[in-house]
C-alpha cells in the first residue's frame, strides 16, 4: 500500500501550524516530532499513563492514542501553551512552590488534566480533584504533593476568579 | 510504538461514512474515541487499510429525550453521558457505569457506540508484536490455535465492556444502519457470543443511536446498582462487572429483577435463572442469597486473565448480594 504525507494544519496553543504528515500519525507524534513541541511526555504510548494529556477543545485527551487528523480544526493545548508571557500559570507554580515534582515526566500531564479540571469546576473538592487525576500516573512523588499543588491552585485560580467579579 | 500504515477517512455526514464502510467494510474499521481501536494497531492485532472517523460527525452527538426514551447518539462521548441530567438523573445505573470506565481521560475520548463495540481481550492477544512473536499465533490474531483452551479454531477472549451490562438491565436498544437500510436491536443482540468475532453487526452496519427506554427508570419502580472489580481504582479493565437492576410492585414485592455480568466471557450476559429466584418475593435475605448462588453459577467461565475463575464466581456473589442488598435499602 503506498501511502502518502498530506497537509495537516493543526491549532496549536493559538497559533495555526502546518506540516505534511503520513495520515497514521498520532497527535503526540505530530507535536513534538513535526512542530518541536517537546514538552508532552512519550511514556507508556498506550493510553495508560497520562502523561501525554493535551486538551482538545479544553477536554483532556491522551495524544499517545490520538490520531493527528482527527482533531483537525480544535483548539489543541500544550503544556507550552500555559505560561503568558513568562508568568507561569497558577497551576505551574503550585506545582514549583509545593514541590509537586521529582523527576518531572509525568509533570505535564498532570498540570495539564489539572488545568482542564479547574476550568471546568474551579471549586473542585479533594474528591473531585483525586477522581480527575486518576488517568496520570506518576512513579515518584506518592501524590500527596501534587495534591496539595492542585488544591493550592484551586484556592489560586478561586481567588482570582473572586477578584475578577469585583472588578 | 508507532500506529500501523492506514489510509483514512474523514466524512463530513452520516451519509459518506455509511457509503465509506460499505464500499470498503472488509479492510475498514470506524474511529470513536480511538481508546480501543488505537492500541489494538499499535500491538498490531488489527490492521486495517482504512480507518474511518465517526466521532467527529456531529450528527450522532445528541442526548435528547424522545417519546420512547432518552435517545444517545453514538459518538456522544461517556463524559458527555454521564454528565447529562437526563442521563444522570433517570438511569443513574448507566451513569455509575460509565463513570466507571478507565479514567476521566477514557471517558472524555470514548464513545457510547465505541465502548459497546470494544473487542474482547485476552492475556495472549493484548500483547505488542514482539511479545507474540515468540510463538504462532493464537486464532483470534489469525492464527490456529487458542492457547487458553489448548485447542484449535476456538477463542475465550473476554469482553470487558463497562455500560454494555448496565445497558442490558436497561433494556436499551441500539439503532443500526447499513448498506440494508436501518433496524432496530435490543443491546444484547449486538453480541454474537464468539471471542473471535464479537459483534453480530452486519457487513457495512454501524451503530448511530443507543436508546434508554422510559420504562426502565426509577419513575416506574426500577432501581439498579452497578458493581466492578478491578486491580487499581483507577484505569483498569473490569475484572468483574455486575449491573443488577429491580422493580417492586405496590405490594413492596420484585416485580421483575434484571442481572448482568461483563468481563466473564466472550460477551456480557442476563442470568435469568438468577432473576426468577428473585420474581414474587420481599427481596428477603434467603431469595438473595439464592438468586446471589444462581449467578455464580451462570455459565462455565474459563480464565482468560490473571484472576482464577473461582475468585471469579466468588466475586459474583459478593457483588449481586450486595447490590441486590442496596436496592432493598433504597427501595425502603
Amino acid at each position: 500500500m503506498e501511502l502518502k504525507k498530506l497537509p495537516l494544519e493543526l491549532r496549536i496553543n493559538g497559533e495555526l501550524m502546518q506540516t505534511f504528515a503520513y495520515p497514521h500519525l498520532t497527535l503526540l507524534e505530530v507535536v513534538r516530532e513535526h512542530f518541536g513541541l517537546t514538552g508532552s511526555k512519550r511514556s507508556c504510548d498506550f493510553g495508560e499513563c497520562g502523561a501525554c494529556t493535551m486538551l482538545v477543545d479544553g477536554v483532556p485527551h491522551l495524544s499517545c492514542i490520538t490520531i493527528a487528523r482527527s482533531v483537525r480544526g480544535k483548539e489543541i493545548t500544550t503544556i507550552e501553551g500555559l505560561a503568558w508571557e513568562g508568568t507561569l500559570h497558577p497551576v505551574q507554580q503550585a506545582f514549583v512552590s509545593l514541590g509537586g515534582i521529582q523527576c518531572g515526566f509525568c509533570t505535564p500531564g498532570f498540570i495539564m488534566t489539572a488545568k482542564a479540571l479547574l476550568d471546568r469546576n474551579p471549586e473542585a473538592s479533594e474528591e473531585e480533584i483525586r477522581h480527575a487525576l486518576a488517568g496520570n500516573l506518576c512513579r515518584c512523588t506518592g501524590y500527596v504533593k501534587i495534591l496539595d499543588a492542585v488544591l493550592s491552585a484551586a484556592k489560586e485560580v478561586q481567588a482570582a476568579g473572586a477578584q475578577a467579579a469585583v472588578s | 510504538m508507532r500506529l500501523a500504515k492506514f489510509e483514512f477517512a474523514e466524512p463530513e455526514t452520516l451519509e459518506d461514512a455509511c457509503a465509506v464502510l460499505a464500499a470498503r467494510a472488509e479492510e475498514a474499521v470506524m474511529l470513536g474515541g480511538g481508546t480501543d481501536i488505537t492500541i489494538n494497531i499499535k500491538h498490531r492485532v488489527v490492521q486495517p487499510k482504512l480507518v474511518i472517523d465517526v466521532k467527529n460527525l456531529r450528527e450522532l452527538q445528541y442526548i435528547r429525550e424522545t417519546d420512547e426514551g432518552v435517545a444517545i447518539g453514538a459518538a456522544t462521548t461517556l463524559f458527555e453521558m454521564l454528565g447529562s441530567p437526563l442521563v444522570r438523573e433517570r438511569y443513574p445505573l448507566v451513569a455509575e457505569a460509565a463513570r466507571s470506565v478507565g479514567a476521566e481521560h477514557h471517558q472524555m475520548m470514548g464513545t457510547v457506540a465505541g465502548n459497546l463495540c470494544q473487542n474482547t481481550r485476552c492475556r495472549y492477544y493484548n500483547q505488542t508484536h514482539f511479545w507474540r512473536k515468540a510463538r504462532p499465533l493464537c486464532y483470534k490474531a489469525c492464527g490456529e490455535q487458542c492457547y487458553i483452551a489448548n485447542k484449535p479454531q476456538v477463542c475465550y477472549a473476554t469482553y470487558h465492556g463497562d455500560t454494555a451490562p448496565a445497558l442490558m438491565c436497561c433494556e436499551a436498544l441500539l439503532t443500526l444502519r447499513g448498506p440494508q437500510g436501518v433496524r432496530s436491536i435490543g443491546v444484547g443482540e449486538l453480541f454474537a457470543r464468539d471471542g473471535k468475532a464479537p459483534f453480530t453487526l452486519r457487513r457495512g452496519e454501524l451503530i448511530t443511536e443507543v436508546l434508554l427506554p422510559h420504562a426502565a427508570a426509577p419513575a416506574n419502580g426500577w432501581r439498579g446498582d452497578y458493581k466492578k472489580l478491578r486491580q487499581r481504582g483507577s484505569i483498569d479493565f473490569p475484572l468483574l462487572s455486575v449491573a443488577v437492576a429491580a422493580r417492586r410492585d405496590g405490594g413492596g414485592k420484585c416485580a421483575e429483577a434484571r442481572i448482568a455480568l461483563s468481563a466473564v466471557t466472550s460477551y456480557p450476559l442476563r442470568v435469568p435463572k438468577a432473576e426468577e429466584a428473585l420474581r414474587g418475593t420481599a427481596l428477603d435475605d434467603d431469595a438473595i442469597a439464592e438468586a446471589s448462588r444462581r449467578a455464580a453459577s451462570a455459565d462455565r467461565f474459563i480464565q482468560t486473565g490473571f484472576v482464577s475463575t473461582k475468585y471469579k464466581k466468588h466475586m459474583i456473589e459478593v457483588f449481586v448480594r450486595e447490590a441486590l442488598e442496596a436496592i432493598r435499602r433504597e427501595a425502603a
